[in-house]
């Protein structure tokens, strides 16, 4: 039994047995691990929604296979994070930033970077985050999610490795070398500022 | 660090400011699809699945036509065999004789 007052194993065993009722249980309960991983790794041309759909689909289809070594939310990030990376390298979109892409508000939030080391002023964290986005797009889903997981939702390396399924030392080397192509990408648009 | 890396670092965390926006729901009809893929998955799981057995079944054809060839040349025979044709022909010949 756990926190939500879910049965997770009565539950799992009970969707075994092709009760509806609570698969959609589990569902609700799944709900915000599945929102979380799929808001973070969305395809370009596929929906919040659609993506979510997929992974449960994907969720049941496998339950079968989910031995209960793991947390039920383990099993079920990995099931997503590998879902949306699938999707991802599908659309195969990995566009140039370039400069007429970006805002009034992107230019200043750089211009800002650049010259200044003070905090970046309050109201700018959306701009930021919107280049961030822009600059994680011609990574590949991979190196993307480290980014994110590590970077964006300040995840550790333990709780990466839940979700992921990857080991330790892979984490770092892939963060390593996610951070070296993200600084590239940063640097490009630098210098067609300047 | 450089420059850049600093750089970077505050762009990130001025990134990770942003208030997570809510929670999105599933829908009604998403749910629905979801059951029913499910439901569809679950009946076709009911049917034998021929898929492994066949998989098993090319493995297994593919280690013996490996198997055939490598015995077909390694045994062949140094002593020329003579022709199966003419040999049939002799037979047919003696029987013709006999006749």
């Amino acid at each position: 039994m756990d926190d939500e007052g879910l049965d997770v194993s009565a539950c799992v065993t009970a969707v075994h047995a092709g009760d509806e009722s609570a698969a959609r249980a589990l569902m609700a309960h799944l709900q915000p691990t599945v929102a979380k991983i799929v808001r973070a790794n969305l395809p370009r041309r596929t929906s919040e929604e659609d993506m979510m759909q997929m992974v449960y689909i994907k969720v049941f289809t496998r339950l079968h296979q989910f031995s209960g070594l793991v947390p039920l939310h383990h099993w079920v990030s990995r099931v997503a994070v590998n879902e949306c990376l699938a999707q991802i390298a599908k659309e195969r979109v990995r566009p140039e930033v370039r400069w007429a892409d970006l805002s009034e508000q992107h230019e200043e939030v750089l211009t800002a970077l650049l010259h200044s080391e003070e905090d970046l002023p309050p109201g700018s964290e959306m701009a930021s985050r919107e280049i961030v986005d822009k600059l994680l797009e011609g990574l590949s889903p991979k190196d993307r999610l480290v980014i994110t997981l590590l970077h964006i939702e300040e995840r550790t390396l333990q709780e990466v490795h839940a979700i992921t399924g990857w080991n330790i030392s892979v984490i770092k080397v892939r963060a390593f070398r996610a951070r070296l192509k993200l600084k590239k990408r940063y640097d490009i648009i630098i210098k067609q500022l300047q | 660090m450089n420059s850049r890396d600093r750089q970077l670092d505050r762009l990130l965390k001025n990134a990770r400011q942003v208030p997570a926006a809510p929670e999105t729901k599933l829908s009604w009809a998403g749910e629905l699809r979801i059951l029913a893929a499910w439901r569809e998955a679950r009946a076709g799981g009911d049917t034998f699945n021929w898929l492994p057995l066949l998989h098993r079944a090319v493995a297994v054809a593919c280690v013996i036509a490996v198997v055939s060839a490598v015995a077909s040349v390694s045994f062949k025979p140094s002593v020329p065999q003579p022709d199966e044709l003419s040999s049939l022909n002799e037979v047919v010949n003696a029987a013709a004789a006999w006749l």
